[in-house]
């Protein structure tokens, strides 16, 4: 599982579904802030990777 | 009837479960403390987040932090780590995981073995909040607005 999009796509799903159950009682709220946060997780990874393009980083560190 | 303050109800307030044993069930079982103040629904659904996030770490081979002294960044990891209680002593005193440093998932899985201690620790507090019935006086006051205050 080394595709880093699921991954930040998993983790995303995580978190926004655990602080939707926590902060929200009802299920259309939770619902609602579960798109809220996941939709902004996703949108602001994305942005990130694209704002560091423009910085790339130089030879990857060799393995100890 | 005269309208009770904030205060008032706050004082009047007897906890139906020890604040301190939901805190430490919290902590040590994800969704114990909810379980335990009746909340069985959530309870059982924030077992199953913490433990599939925990589980997505580990399936990666990611890095579990154990370190209490001379690197402050990676102590405070290990408290985070901690957060996750029983599942994250397990791993580390009963199975010996300590994550893969060669694997790919290596960084990404201990970024989720982190956030579902962190996560766990949320719970924690959120426990404490029900058990001294602040969950009640937030509905009550959503409820009546006047008495917010």
């Amino acid at each position: 599982m080394a595709d880093h999009v699921l991954l930040m796509s998993l983790y995303s799903g995580i978190v926004s579904l655990f602080f939707a159950v926590l902060s929200r009682r009802e299920k259309g709220e939770q619902i609602r802030l579960f798109l809220t946060l996941f939709l902004g997780l996703m949108g602001g990874g994305l942005a990130l990777a694209w704002l560091m393009f423009f910085f790339p980083s130089g030879p990857p560190a060799p393995i100890p | 009837m005269a309208k009770r303050s904030k205060s008032e109800k706050e004082d009047e307030f007897v906890p139906k479960v020890n604040p301190y044993f939901a805190a430490a069930l919290a902590w040590l079982i994800p969704g114990g403390g909810h379980f335990a103040l009746a909340r069985r629904g959530r309870g059982v659904t924030f077992f199953a987040i913490i433990l599939i996030c925990l589980g997505i770490g580990i399936s990666l081979e990611g890095r579990l932090p154990w370190q209490f002294s001379n690197a402050p960044l990676t102590t405070l990891a290990t408290f985070g780590a901690l957060g996750s209680g029983l599942p994250c002593l397990m791993l580390r005193l009963g199975f010996g995981y300590e994550g893969d440093m060669t694997a790919a998932g290596y960084e990404y899985g201990g970024a989720f073995i982190l956030t579902a201690g962190l996560m766990n620790l949320l719970l924690v507090l959120d426990a404490w909040d029900i058990a001294w019935g602040k969950e009640d006086r937030v509905a009550e006051d959503q409820d009546d607005p006047e008495e917010s205050t």
